[in-house]
């Protein structure tokens, strides 16, 4: 059982949380949600003594034994760090021996074809197959009692998303404590027994799930669902469940959703790319000004497809999804904002707690995210954005998901695992396989070709309700009539 | 590549830099360097970057000494080999001037020197992981093995920087706007050396004592000097190195004694064996210099480029045979990933 008491700390970069008091029970996930910044990385951190130059006051205890201010090493047996900063090694083998003994769980979790890249070119959407190999059962080692986990959903597809949270639950209950920071409140609402909610680094709200009343972020999905349908929330931890209650309940919902008055894809002649010149088979691809499409590609990687279609747009770049750590900020900033014609000083406009002199190395995730977003939010020339949703809590999320929808500065590419955030933000979807391109529309158009199904359609049973909004604009149409 | 253990390449770091130190024959040294780029060459592998980054530094390094050399020669207008233009600020202080045959071996041998220590610390980085370097810092050193973790981690913390400067050009950022190569090393070695983590958690008792040690290891054989209480056979056969590199031996051993050794330090593998032997070999070519004859070649007079103390250059090639008959090779391009 972990146990805090007035916790608080001070990490070197300045971030608070104070006066914490929580408990964990073993066999159970506790998860702690909040906007960037608001203290969740922060918490883990310290228990993982992982806050080098910290200042921790208050206590924490792990079955008895005070652990507050107990260094990594001292903590090595007792508990367990997964974080994208704690992957040990130089290799992706390294990395695997270290936490499995040897490589051969490397076929059984995709990573075969990648033992010889180092960890830090190894993309973002694959590094949480690593920490799935942390919470591999190891034979003839003692399995931590307490297992800290610090935001690693972000960038990875379902499938590895659910094996992670499955393997997560399999520790908890084998009688690990589970403490879990994570801006994914969807995966949170699915697994997690307590969510408790940080807001400036206070507690602002502890308890169950089905009960949570967010205070600084948007409900998860299956909440907002079943409130609006008015259904037990309890009942709609999964979205077999949700559908489950709502037969059970006798919601119907109609055959065709109500579309909002959402933002019509952009018309007008566009681009025309000749598949053939990017090496595919099938149409032609016409990107449109002021575009915001998402390439998929069932069968593999987009991200090679991405970087030859943007390399056809006049003006194209790239965001990309790994900026090196060694850049400095403001000399970053000035380089973009000189390379699209930017005014001087926008891209940083916005972030004003970014020192210009400090290296992207020293940001959190989430200053990392937004930085990010500031680079890709600026140019009118084509840009391809790589993961853009990646390190941002779910407020910024939807926030960009949005600004891509309605208010593009200029046409975007968008590659990403998170088929939710493509559904949300993508006018249009190209969807590849094998090299073939085997749809081109919008998400609706496409929607059963999609990977894997978004989390609504699961829930109503229908591909025609993709986004939360279709179910509640035709709820509310209900209402009205 | 063939990945080293770092006990035996601590103990390659200790005996090729004692020879390095105290010989200023030219020769061996150019023979020394030979050696170790052919084994650095040979070796490749992941961490190739750390070898890279030490040639450069060696260069570096050999450069200072020629202009060094240059700028402060030593000699006579009798028997200058060159006359260099000189300049004197000032009384006493003079810069240029003849360069005599013992400035020029002077510089030489320095550069060499330097060049075959910073050699050294390159494979060193290059042949055995970071992993491996922090566990034997930290069974020797324990709670003070943090201030060995930069030069523990610069092996792949050069692989790091290199591959962080290569992002930084193919996004088009300009060198301008990234931190120069000492920042970047030394950000990388800290990531790597926060990320790595012990198997068993330290012992206080332990932890104790093996401090205890470290305090009567480096202090006593001073405190011994200071007193001259050190036996004359100590004093006039061992080199001022030989007594650092045997400080360090003991503190490795009684070190690796200790509970709570990380069991990495314990996996040997076959491939180990070559070099472990290449290393004995080479100390024993040190160790039996005197009764070897081989004493004078190591220092002979400037000019004098017959002079070679065979069993040492001999051990010496033996190296990159043991590296190269050993390595595997591994495919140099991972898979392809957009």
């Amino acid at each position: 059982m972990l146990e805090l008491a007035a916790f608080s700390c001070v990490d070197p970069g300045g971030r608070t949380i104070g006066d914490l008091s929580l408990t964990a029970a073993p066999g159970s996930i506790t998860a702690v949600v909040g906007r960037s910044g608001s203290g969740g990385a922060t918490l883990v951190r310290a228990l993982a003594g992982a806050m080098n130059n910290g200042r921790i006051r208050g206590t924490a205890t792990l079955n008895g034994r005070r652990i507050d201010g107990a260094t990594r090493d001292e903590l090595t047996t007792a508990a367990l760090w997964i974080s994208d900063d704690a992957l040990p090694g130089g290799t992706v083998a390294d990395c695997l021996r270290i936490l499995t003994g040897d490589t051969s769980a490397a076929d059984d979790l995709g990573l075969a074809d990648d033992l010889a890249r180092r960890l830090t070119s190894l993309p973002i959407d694959l590094r949480l197959r690593l920490h799935c190999a942390s919470l591999l059962p190891r034979a003839g080692t003692t399995a931590p009692s307490l297992i800290l986990v610090d935001r690693v959903l972000g960038a990875a597809d379902a499938a590895t998303r659910d094996r992670f949270c499955t393997l997560l639950r399999d520790r908890a209950r084998d009688g690990a404590t589970v403490l879990w920071a994570e801006h994914d409140l969807d995966a949170v609402w699915e697994h997690a027994e307590i969510i408790v909610e940080l807001v400036d680094g206070r507690i602002a709200w502890q308890g169950r799930p089905d009960e949570w009343q967010p205070h600084s972020l948007p409900e998860p999905t299956l909440l907002t669902l079943a409130r609006a349908l008015d259904v037990p929330p309890a009942d709609c931890r999964t979205a077999e469940q949700t559908l489950e209650t709502l037969e059970e309940s006798g919601i119907v919902l109609p055959l065709f959703p109500r579309r909002t008055a959402d933002s019509a894809a952009p018309t007008g002649s566009g681009t025309l790319v000749d598949a053939a010149t990017v090496g595919l088979s099938g149409t032609a691809i016409e990107i449109r000004p002021g575009e915001c499409v998402g390439i998929i590609d069932t069968g593999g990687r987009p991200e090679a497809l991405a970087r030859r279609l943007i390399s056809k747009l006049p003006g194209g770049d790239v965001v990309p999804s790994q900026l090196p750590g060694t850049l400095r900020i403001g000399a970053a900033a000035r380089t973009w904002e000189r390379r699209h014609d930017l005014p001087v000083g926008s891209v940083l406009a916005h972030l004003p707690t970014l020192r210009p002199r400090a290296l992207l190395v020293d940001l959190s995730p989430g200053e990392l995210a937004l930085f990010r977003l500031a680079l890709a939010g600026g140019p009118t020339t084509p840009l391809w954005l790589s993961h853009p949703q990646a390190g941002l809590d779910p407020r910024e999320r939807h926030s960009l998901a949005e600004d891509l929808r309605r208010r593009p500065a200029g046409t975007r590419l968008v590659t990403s695992r998170d088929v939710e955030f493509l559904v949300r933000a993508c006018h249009r979807l190209v969807v590849v396989s094998h090299d073939h391109v085997i749809g081109d529309g919008s998400p609706s158009a496409v929607a059963k070709l999609l990977p894997t199904e978004p989390l609504v359609c699961r829930a109503v049973g229908s591909t025609r309700y993709l986004r939360l909004t279709d179910v509640l604009a035709t709820t509310e149409t209900q209402v009205h009539a | 590549m063939t990945d080293g253990h770092p006990l035996v390449w601590l103990w390659l770091l200790l005996v090729g830099s004692t020879i390095s130190i105290n010989t200023t024959n030219p020769v061996l040294l150019l023979v020394l360097v030979v050696a170790l780029g052919a084994t650095g060459f040979m070796a490749g592998g992941p961490r190739r970057a750390s070898f890279v980054t030490a040639l450069g530094a060696a260069l570096a390094a050999a450069l200072v000494w020629v202009g060094l050399t240059l700028v402060l020669p030593r000699g006579s207008a009798a028997d200058a080999l060159l006359m260099l233009p000189s300049w004197s600020p000032g009384p006493g202080v003079t810069f240029g001037g003849p360069l005599g045959l013992t400035s020029v071996v002077g510089g030489l041998v320095g550069a060499l020197r330097a060049a075959a220590v910073v050699l050294l610390f390159g494979l060193a980085g290059q042949l055995v992981s970071a992993r491996g370097w922090l566990a034997l810092s930290r069974s020797t050193l324990g709670a003070g093995a943090p201030a060995l973790h930069p030069l523990a981690c610069v092996g792949e913390a050069s692989v790091e920087a290199l591959a962080s400067r290569q992002r930084v050009a193919q996004q088009r950022w300009g060198s301008g706007a990234a931190a120069g190569w000492l920042t970047s090393l030394l950000l990388a070695a800290r990531d790597i050396a926060r990320a790595d983590r012990p198997r068993v958690a330290p012992r206080p008792g332990v932890e104790i004592i093996r401090l205890l040690m470290l305090l009567l290891l480096t202090a006593g054989p001073v405190l011994a000097l200071a007193a001259g209480v050190l036996p004359t056979a100590v004093t006039t056969h061992l080199f001022g190195t030989d007594l650092i590199a045997l400080v360090v031996v003991l503190a490795v051993v009684l070190g690796l004694a200790l509970p709570g050794t990380p069991s990495l330090v314990w996996q040997w593998r076959a491939s180990d064996v070559p070099q472990a032997a290449a290393a004995l070999v080479l100390t024993l070519a040190w160790a039996l210099r005197g009764p070897l004859g081989q004493t004078a070649a190591l220092n002979p007079p400037p000019g004098d480029l017959t002079a070679l103390p065979w069993a040492l250059a001999g051990a010496a090639v033996l190296l990159p045979l043991a590296v190269g008959l050993t390595g595997q090779r591994t495919p140099r391009r991972v898979a392809a990933h957009a």
